[in-house]
């Protein structure tokens, strides 16, 4: 091997080293690209001004690296202090066309109930889809085994996997993976909104997940509802089965 | 569709990415050296700053990807294109009429010749 070849693969390898220096998830999705780049730059370095040339490269790149990586991880750090559906901008842009009542608060919502909206957000990353809509508020109410929701669904006979293929059938599975940022559908957006004012009107303190389902199955010709549907459950019949878990409390 | 000036004012790697974009597809490479040769050098983006402000452009929905290919002339490894949105292609243009405002009031104050000389 020429030394010039070596000296590009060593380059190479002590690159792909440092890029753990970025938070886990930006360096999946981008440390082979940025590799990529890397060994573009310095290959034509090589070819322009000798091993003088990758030096500079790689002085460069050490920069960039630092002030990058650093911006990354303080990005990460900010974004799991609040849940990742609550981006400010996505929200507001579905808002925006919306109603002037503008920001949805998750402040109430019990912790079963975020918990399913972020599992709402791995389900819809799972399928490669770049929002979160009903459907997969549905599926992540189903995964939230232990909320009055989950319960309901469940003693229906809804099966996480029988929700999954269903919700796969009717939206397929996109080409590419989500972005980091998936905004709240508008049909999600609204649903949200209703598990709000449902858990007003039955004068509870807390948003929990059986508002959010009634909010889900409200949302007129959502996917949700047909989600249930082609599972044989209409919206009514689990809406009433709510309705009767949470007289009996 | 949010309003484009929503977006403003965009960071510079972000402007020159979308660019770079707008005469057609590129992969990250391609956009990093277009960005060095259409400013003479003056910046260059390194690979942290080209794909953390892509990653952020692509949450915005101002760029997608296009698929992978490879590129003729840097052999037959697959590389990852970009394209510029609709919404892409009108940020980019209200960051450009802003910035002709700023360059106009630049002239105003005599900071730059005329808007008729030099």
């Amino acid at each position: 091997m020429s030394v010039s070849k070596r000296l590009l693969v060593a380059a190479d390898h002590i690159y792909r080293l440092l890029l753990h220096a970025y938070p886990r998830d930006f360096r999946r999705r981008y440390g082979a690209e940025m590799a990529q780049v890397f060994r573009d730059c310095c290959r034509d370095a090589l070819a322009r001004d000798g091993a003088a040339g990758i030096a500079g490269v790689c002085v460069r790149t050490a920069g960039d690296l630092l002030v990058s990586a650093f911006r990354e991880r303080a990005a990460t750090a900010r974004r799991l202090k609040a849940p990742t559906f609550v981006d400010q901008r996505s929200t507001s842009m579905e808002l925006s066309d919306r109603s002037p009542r503008m920001n949805l608060s998750f402040d109430t919502f019990t912790k079963r109930a975020k918990n399913a909206l972020q599992l709402a957000t791995e389900e819809a990353r799972t399928l490669n889809h770049g929002y979160i809509g009903t459907e997969h508020l549905l599926l992540g109410l189903i995964r939230e085994r232990n909320g009055v929701s989950g319960e309901v669904l469940h003693r229906l006979g809804v099966t996480l996997d029988q929700a999954r293929e269903a919700t796969q059938a009717l939206q397929g599975v996109g080409q590419y993976p989500a972005p980091e940022v998936q905004p709240l559908s508008k049909r999600a957006f609204e649903a949200i909104e209703q598990a709000i004012e449902q858990s007003q009107q039955l004068e509870q303190a807390f948003v929990g997940t059986e508002h959010v389902l009634l909010g889900v199955i409200g949302t007129s010709n959502g996917a949700a509802a047909e989600v249930l549907n082609r599972l044989g459950l209409p919206a009514d019949q689990v809406r009433a089965q709510v309705l009767r878990v949470l007289a009996r409390q | 569709m949010q309003h484009p000036q929503s977006y403003l004012p965009l960071t510079p790697a972000a402007f020159h990415i979308l660019l770079a974009l707008a005469e057609g597809e590129r992969h990250g490479y391609a956009i990093m050296q277009e960005v060095a040769a259409s400013t003479g050098g003056a910046l260059k983006l390194g690979p942290g700053t080209l794909y953390g402000s892509i990653k952020r452009l692509l949450a915005e929905g101002l760029i997608v990807e296009a698929g992978e290919r490879s590129d003729g002339e840097l052999g037959d490894e697959r590389r990852r294109y970009y394209r510029l949105t609709d919404l892409g292609l009108r940020v980019a243009r209200a960051e450009a009429e802003r910035l002709e405002r700023l360059v106009g009031m630049a002239r105003e104050r005599s900071l730059l010749g005329s808007a008729g000389g030099l």
